[in-house]
């Protein structure tokens, strides 16, 4: 966390000029999170390694291009936690977190009057792990893998599509779905000795929210 | 020798202070006398205490300060969290003030090794806080060491003490 926000801040301030000719939207969305998992393969048996289901929340500042071509910086945080399942055992941590920031380009499939529109996206940026529970001196499935308490950075694609509804001149409404993909975190779930994980990780978000535009 | 436990199958004594160079280890019990068991005790020799968990894991005596409980790969060292560490070991030979073997070490004042040792992790020297007698253990050391950013993370990273030309390793996990 300790760059994140100045990236954040950089990232804003190297858009904005090229924005300045475009029509902008703000807003909020809330929503569930769903996240797929990764097998940690190792001598004494395996296990699956993910972060639970939680909720999302994001934010986002669009700019609306004349034709059917869009982009919004957004962010996302999650709150979840570390799940570590295997034969019946199932190992929590006690809490996880994701900060995500990235930029996604926005193909709206409808002409720019409808009031109904749908759209979908897809971008890259960078998403933050971070293990929030509470560290445990002996943790059951630990000789496949070790919830930890820190934080890890990821390159982040993202993919997506929704559905606009114009409530106002200046207000929407839109439901939408991601899928935020990454390379596994594989130091806040880390392997142990022996064991090995790779691959990615989905985050399947659904959210709804409001924007305003100007 | 002070005798600290006594089973049918082990005894755990300490090596008295006085004993230095070559040595003969004899074992009497009323029912009959062991062979001599020739050794040598150099003036320091540091070892890491380990402890059995009751998941039959081995793991070094290296304490977190910060909360108290063992290192372990699920409870692992913070290298960005200011983190000391107490390490437990043996063999850091005579002390300041000098104390009397079978006794328990005092805590005012702290009785100190009078050779500081080195410990290293990754690589990187870690400051030491305190190197001598645990105030209250019969024969048992601790060294109190801080955790530098600088040190690298990963796991294995080797935890290494050295003192009077003798070194003896353990593998610590170590995160951000």
């Amino acid at each position: 966390m300790k760059h994140f926000l100045p990236f954040m801040f950089l990232t804003l301030l190297v858009a904005t000029p090229a924005a300045f000719a475009q029509k902008w939207e703000v807003g909020v969305a809330g929503g569930g999170s769903f996240y797929t998992s990764q097998t940690f393969t190792s001598p004494s048996g395996n296990a699956e390694g993910k972060l639970g289901d939680g909720f999302i929340v994001s934010a986002w500042l669009g700019n609306i291009g004349s034709g059917a071509l869009g982009g919004e910086f957004r962010y996302d945080y999650d709150h979840s936690d570390l799940k570590l399942p295997s034969n019946g055992t199932s190992v929590n941590f006690g809490g996880a977190m994701t900060n995500a920031i990235h930029y996604d380009l926005v193909v709206r499939l409808a002409a720019r009057e409808a009031k109904v529109a749908p759209f979908i996206s897809f971008g890259a940026g960078i998403k933050d792990y971070s293990g929030t529970g509470k560290e445990q001196a002996y943790q059951p499935l630990s000789d496949s893998a070790l919830l930890t308490k820190t934080s890890q950075f990821k390159p982040l694609l993202a993919v997506g599509g929704g559905v606009k509804f114009q409530l106002a001149s200046n207000v929407q409404f839109r439901v939408e779905v991601h899928d935020f993909l990454t390379p596994f975190p594989d130091k806040v779930i880390a392997p142990s000795l022996g064991a090995k994980v790779g691959g990615w990780l989905s985050d399947f978000a659904a959210t709804a929210g409001i924007a305003f535009t100007f | 020798m002070p005798i600290l436990i006594l089973s049918p199958t082990q005894v755990n004594a300490q090596m008295p202070f006085e004993a230095i160079g070559n040595v003969t280890l004899i074992l009497l019990t009323p029912g009959g006398t062991s062979d001599n068991y020739n050794l040598q005790v150099l003036p320091t020799a540091p070892s890491v205490f380990h402890i059995t968990t009751p998941e039959k894991i081995t793991i070094p005596a290296v304490v977190r300060n910060d909360d108290g409980q063992l290192v372990t790969p699920s409870h692992p060292i913070h290298r960005k969290g200011n983190d000391a560490l107490v390490i437990y070991t043996t063999g850091l030979g005579a002390t300041n003030p000098a104390v009397a073997s079978g006794a328990p070490a005092p805590s005012s004042p702290l009785a100190v090794a009078l050779t500081a040792p080195k410990v290293t992790l990754g690589g990187v020297e870690l400051p030491l806080l305190f190197y001598g007698l645990a105030p209250g253990e019969v024969g048992v050391y601790q060294i109190n060491v801080s955790v530098p950013r600088n040190v690298p993370d990963g796991y294995p990273v080797p935890l290494v003490i050295t003192q009077g030309g003798v070194s003896t390793a353990t593998d610590v996990r170590v995160v951000d």
